[in-house]
């Protein structure tokens, strides 16, 4: 029996985790550490059926998720916005380029103490700091998908009497979509990176919060449940939604040439 | 024949939102066991009830509690918890985390 290409890259994927998982379990004894200090992936699963028994895991689970969805939404729509304002218009692009080529190169991280002076601990503080992630990123890939429509086709639009706005939304869009949608699953996986640390300092739950909190009470294994959680998270996220929508993108309007286009 | 790209997220968010349901069927279900409609609280009059939940509260199960009620003790995994309106004692019924509760005087 022979195996598909999917299968074999699944089965390896699969003896690959099962691999480092029997290394990191054998490790354990041999460091020979408390399990608070070094825990096992068998601590580990005992925290997360504790976590999931207890309640705690669904709810910190569904507070990120919807924190993250809101945050990354609000990051996108104003992204693409200003990623388009800048890219069609001239003067916004003289006046904003500086200031956002500036903000670009201040972290998160260093706005949260600010916004918790502006907006409190909780969820507005949390919101602002993941759109901010997810701002930059969606913003110049917007900006490199305006800037690399040619110009023939805007031209070409032009001369067969299309409206401004209807080279916006035929030629331009089209064209930028498979940037955007590359801008969107960037700053969407710095949203996951954003969200563990705004809720590390701003939340009093959510995954970020639990892995905060798991070391601070020395319930390492819970610290360990929350990174994974993340992970798996961001895999579903990725494989389920981000991956399948970029490649519909690209398929649709990206510069793909496949047997069928060719003839 | 190729599938669809969007076939991978429609099925993901129908099996999360079967899943959802499911869950909350179960819930549901599971309140009505812990709480039958004669020991619920009238609408309007806060109730006080005996929580007895699986385990020894952590902090999240208090802050959890405190926000449906007022928490008088913790004993062992018994919450003395008074003040409990109808929506508030429903819904701590359908708490999974919850395994009994009862009403006290």
């Amino acid at each position: 029996m022979t195996l598909t290409h999917r299968q074999a890259r699944a089965f390896k994927g699969t003896l690959g985790i099962f691999l480092f998982m029997a290394a990191w379990q054998a490790s354990v004894p041999l460091i020979g550490l408390e399990a608070y200090y070094y825990p096992g992936p068998i601590d580990v699963w005992h925290a997360a059926v504790e976590l999931i028994e207890k309640g705690i895991l669904p709810v910190y689970l569904s507070d990120s998720a919807g924190r993250y969805a809101a945050g990354v939404c609000i990051g996108v729509a104003s992204g693409i916005s200003f990623g388009l304002l800048i890219g069609l218009n001239r003067t916004a692009s003289r006046m904003l380029g500086p200031s956002i080529n500036f903000l670009f190169s201040i972290v998160e991280a260093a706005w949260i103490p600010i916004f918790v002076i502006w907006w409190g601990y909780g969820f507005t503080t949390i919101l602002i700091s993941l759109a901010y992630v997810v701002f930059f990123p969606v913003l110049y890939n917007t900006l490199l998908g305006v800037r690399s429509v040619p110009q023939v086709y805007i031209h070409a639009a032009r001369a067969l009497g299309a409206t401004r706005w209807q080279v916006l939304c035929n030629v331009i869009l089209p064209s930028a979509l498979p940037s955007i949608i590359t801008g969107f699953r960037v700053g969407a996986s710095f949203a996951f990176r954003g969200l563990v640390f705004a809720e590390i300092i701003s939340a009093k739950t959510g995954i970020g919060f639990m892995i905060f909190e798991g070391a601070t009470y020395l319930q390492t294994a819970r610290t360990v449940v929350g990174m994974i959680v993340m992970g798996l998270a961001w895999l579903f996220i990725n494989n389920f939604y981000l991956k399948p929508l970029e490649r519909a993108t690209v398929e649709r309007w990206g510069l793909i040439t496949t047997a069928e286009t060719r003839e | 024949m190729t599938r669809s790209p969007f076939f991978k997220p429609v099925a993901a968010s129908a099996c999360v939102l079967v899943l959802y349901l499911a869950f909350h069927l179960w819930s549901v279900l599971q309140g009505e066991a812990k709480l039958p409609e004669d020991a619920r609280p009238a609408p309007g009059v806060g109730v006080n009830f005996e929580v007895e939940l699986r385990f020894k509260p952590e902090s999240f199960h208090q802050t959890r509690l405190q926000a449906l009620g007022r928490l008088v003790k913790v004993e062992g995994k018994t919450v003395l918890l008074d003040d409990v309106s109808r929506e508030n004692a429903i819904a701590l019924a359908r708490t999974y985390w919850v395994a009994e509760m009862r009403p006290r005087r």
